[in-house]
């Protein structure tokens, strides 16, 4: 058996794919890829497959991870291929090899966070004193102090001669247990009306990392 | 993607159903393109991406050069409304292009409580409801779909109404278009010559005279239209289009799975069914396309389940060797065989255990009515201990639930026969006690019972449906009888039946009444959480029409019906006899035993029915 890791990126329409439908349309495409995919025992047997750090309904990414497992010991060369010619739209499939790393090594996200909204100079200000957030989760609802969670963040202007044309923000943000959304910095820039309430950000992932800071995988 | 889109759907639920990019959705070149259609399903994603037919016609538009089809669908109420107040119309999945971009707009009429959501596409989509209305030959506004049977309250918004099946006719209509719209023909003359495909119905050219009583006086063609239309269909199932692959939704829908058509056609007769009598003759394919059909569409979609659909499976003539060559293929690959649809007196549990290797799905039957004597009327030519010896085998092989379906409010129905639906049930447990593999598990049993709806070109088309009173009288007697252990019971609400009931049967005077209920907010009504019975009472009464009329007369035997310009080949006094058998209790056997002469098999110019 051959433990098997891809990373893919989820782009367009497909960023609206949930996590739980993304979980069924790569089970269906490896099975239209035709691979020796390993299926779960019991009484509804379906492929193993797991999508490690979850991304937000929405959310564009470049650096997607799942993992299945072969039932061959060897990773075949033109799985990529094979896999990218069955993808729906938006889903492609980036590198593939073993799943070596246990998931528990993931210890942080890279997102960039593009705005409509006009870029004001006070926003890089907002985040250098303490902010609170009331952080929701299944478990229910704590505060936490924002700035404990980005490991590194910063701002700038999509057109410095122009602040009408919008801003991005560039942020290393906790994962793994209890991690961080990048939606958490929208909300208090909308806090402090600096992004409007209409404004749609994009958020894009663009790397999973350990805690030294290197690529996951 | 346009921001406008984006904006909408990072504001609303399951944005999934209006992101399109399906895994085998059809893209083309709008550059190579001079005919771009659209179907539109006037319900949401999940239903909208279920349905067989739109699967068919979908592909077989694509595989024309110069034609490219894409889908639309109804948007969920906080879906509109993020599109309206941003101002995005109506557009297609696969281009994201406006409906405005588009040359046709076809419409799947499936269910009469579809029809505001119709309105409400159209209005989405920029265009003008009225036929009327639009003098220009774009947008060209084309209807199919069961309900084609009788359209006549929709007549007012559709230029063309495709009777029957679309395989061959459909095609057809859209290569006429590109000549019209090359040649730049005028609407009218377009029309006219649409005559000429088989199946096309042109609803503006019939004219439609009432008595004082409001009953049909004359029907009369104009423009050379046919005194009758005859549905279109497919002569030889077997050479039929069938698309190789399915386009795969990235959200759950309601049937996410590969489907193979047995066969169309029924054989049975049930004389409430309208399926059962418009899908006629009997068509069934062979059990080796099928199982080539069954492979490639595995194949190209990934599904892990295979629904082997028709109106009554259990009577597909090739059914154990097609599901024998279909076994060899899914076990290995651990795609799953279903098989709904199942007749309780030709239950199979060999085959049964044969196909459900993967996967053990729920077992459902549909005995309709509570006594035979009811069941006679209706012919439903299904004996109770038929039910109950199925229900034996299924329980001794470990099955430990099955659903139920009975309809309530049948023509000559009495507290008797709804009695019988309880007693039923009752018979099933004991027969669980008795034969159970496993008895502590206990029995689980759905009862759904629905309220019966007389439907144009049935026998029953001459049957009132019964008042909404006695509808919720009979609903309560079976909310008692039905209080048993292990037993649950779901209702239709009374008023969604008698609405449907009032279009089955209605005449084109409904369209002012569609097109204000409308304008009163009413849209999705198929669903209970949208469904606004009050708004409907006010339409009915701001276009001065009556709808206890349509709902509960009983037309007399020689009145003109409203949709007696529509031919589904089986002819009225075929119809009428059936009627009068069931007043009289009397059941016919079913076609295998000897053809009724139903008039369908002319339609087939020299088959015979697959029986």
């Amino acid at each position: 058996m051959y433990k098997t890791r891809i990373r893919f990126e989820k782009q367009g329409c497909a960023s609206y794919i949930s996590h739980l439908d993304l979980m069924r349309a790569l089970q269906r495409s490896l099975t239209r890829a035709a691979l020796p995919v390993r299926y779960t025992a019991g009484f509804n047997p379906h492929i193993y497959l797991s999508i490690l750090a979850p991304l937000s309904t929405g959310y564009q990414s470049e650096y997607e991870l799942a993992d299945f497992d072969l039932t061959c010991d060897y990773l075949p060369a033109d799985l990529t291929e094979r896999l990218n010619a069955v993808l729906p739209q938006g889903l492609r499939v980036l590198a593939a090899g073993p799943a070596a790393r246990p998931v528990g090594q993931i210890a942080s996200c890279d997102y960039l966070v593009s705005y409509h909204s006009p870029w004001n100079e006070k926003i890089p200000e907002i985040f250098q004193g303490q902010v609170k957030i009331l952080k929701r989760s299944k478990r229910g609802d704590k505060e936490a102090v924002l700035n404990d969670y980005i490991r590194r963040m910063e701002f700038e202007p999509a057109d410095a001669a122009d602040p009408g044309q919008g801003f991005c923000c560039r942020c290393r943000l906790k994962a793994g247990e209890d991690p961080m959304n990048p939606s958490y910095i929208t909300d208090v820039l909308r806090f402090h009306n600096l992004v409007s309430q209409e404004d749609r950000p994009l958020y894009f992932r663009k790397a999973i990392l350990d805690e030294g800071g290197n690529l996951f995988f | 993607m346009d921001y406008k889109l984006k904006q909408c759907l990072d504001n609303v639920r399951k944005p999934a159903r209006y992101a399109g990019g399906e895994y085998n959705q059809v893209v083309k070149d709008k550059r190579q393109v001079d005919c771009r259609v659209a179907l539109c399903f006037p319900e949401l994603y999940e239903i909208a991406m279920s349905h067989l037919g739109t699967k068919i016609l979908y592909g077989r538009l694509n595989a024309m050069e110069g034609v490219w089809c894409e889908r639309m669908h109804a948007p969920a109420p906080d879906m509109e409304r993020e599109m309206r107040r941003r101002g995005l119309p109506l557009y297609g999945l696969e281009s994201k292009d406006p409906a405005s971009d588009f040359d046709i707009l076809g419409f799947s009429l499936q269910y009469e409580l579809n029809y505001t959501t119709v309105l409400n596409l159209l209005d989405l989509a920029g265009v003008s409801p009225f036929s009327k209305d639009r003098a220009e030959l774009t947008p060209l506004i084309v209807a199919g779909g069961p309900c084609v049977y009788n359209v006549e309250p929709m007549a007012d918004f559709f230029d063309i109404v495709l009777v029957g099946e679309g395989e061959e006719n459909l095609p057809a209509l859209v290569e006429l278009y590109r000549q019209a719209k090359a040649q730049g023909w005028s609407k009218q003359t377009f029309l006219k010559q649409a005559l000429d495909i088989e199946g096309v119905y042109v609803p503006s050219f019939y004219q439609l005279k009432y008595n004082p009583d409001g009953t049909v006086a004359e029907i009369i063609p104009q423009n050379g239209a046919p005194a009758q239309v005859k549905k279109a269909i497919v002569r030889d199932l077997d050479k039929a289009y069938y698309p190789d692959s399915f386009i795969v939704p990235s959200t759950d829908i309601v049937f996410d799975r590969a489907m193979i058509e047995l066969f169309r056609g029924c054989r049975r007769g049930c004389r409430f069914c309208q399926a059962g009598y418009t899908y006629r003759p009997i068509r069934a394919k062979s059990a080796e396309t099928l199982t080539r059909q069954a492979k490639k569409l595995a194949e190209t979609t990934g599904y892990d389940e295979i629904s082997l659909s028709s109106l009554s499976s259990s009577d597909y003539p090739w059914l154990e060797q097609l599901c024998d060559s279909l076994v060899d293929y899914c076990e290995p690959r651990h795609v799953n065989l279903a098989l709904p649809s199942l007749r309780a007196d030709n239950f199979n549990m060999d085959l049964m255990e044969n196909i459900q290797k993967v996967r053990k799905s729920g077992l459902t039957f549909a005995p309709e009515a509570g006594s035979q004597r009811l069941r006679d009327v209706i012919n439903k030519n299904l004996y109770e201990q038929d039910l109950l010896d199925s229900c034996a085998v299924a329980f001794a092989a470990g099955y430990n639930s099955v659903k139920l379906y009975f309809m309530m409010g049948l023509p000559t129905e009495t507290e008797e026969d709804l009695a019988g639906i309880a007693a039923i049930v009752r018979n099933v447990i004991r027969t669980f006690r008795q034969t159970a593999s496993n008895k502590a598990r206990g029995v689980k049993i759905n009862v759904g019972v629905s309220t019966f709806v007389p439907k144009a070109q049935t026998p029953f088309q001459w049957v009132g449906q019964n008042s909404r009173e006695q509808v919720r009288q009979k609903q309560e007697f079976l909310r008692e009888q039905l209080k048993i252990k292990n037993v649950s019971f779901s209702l239709h609400k009374s008023e969604s039946s008698y609405l449907e009931a009032v279009f089955a049967r209605g005449d084109r005077r409904l369209s002012a009444v569609i097109y204000q209920a409308w304008k009163n907010g009413c849209n999705l009504d198929a669903w209970d959480e949208y469904f606004q019975f009050e708004a409907w009472m006010d339409a009915f009464e701001t276009c001065g029409l009556d709808p206890d009329f349509y709902a509960y007369r009983q037309p007399g035997k020689d009145e003109i019906l409203p949709w007696d310009h529509i031919f589904s080949g089986v002819t009225k006094e075929y119809l009428r006899s059936e009627y009068e058998q069931a007043l009289l209790g009397k059941a016919t056997p079913d076609c295998a035993h000897g053809c009724r002469n139903c008039g369908a098999l002319a339609l087939s110019e020299g088959r015979k029915c697959d029986v």
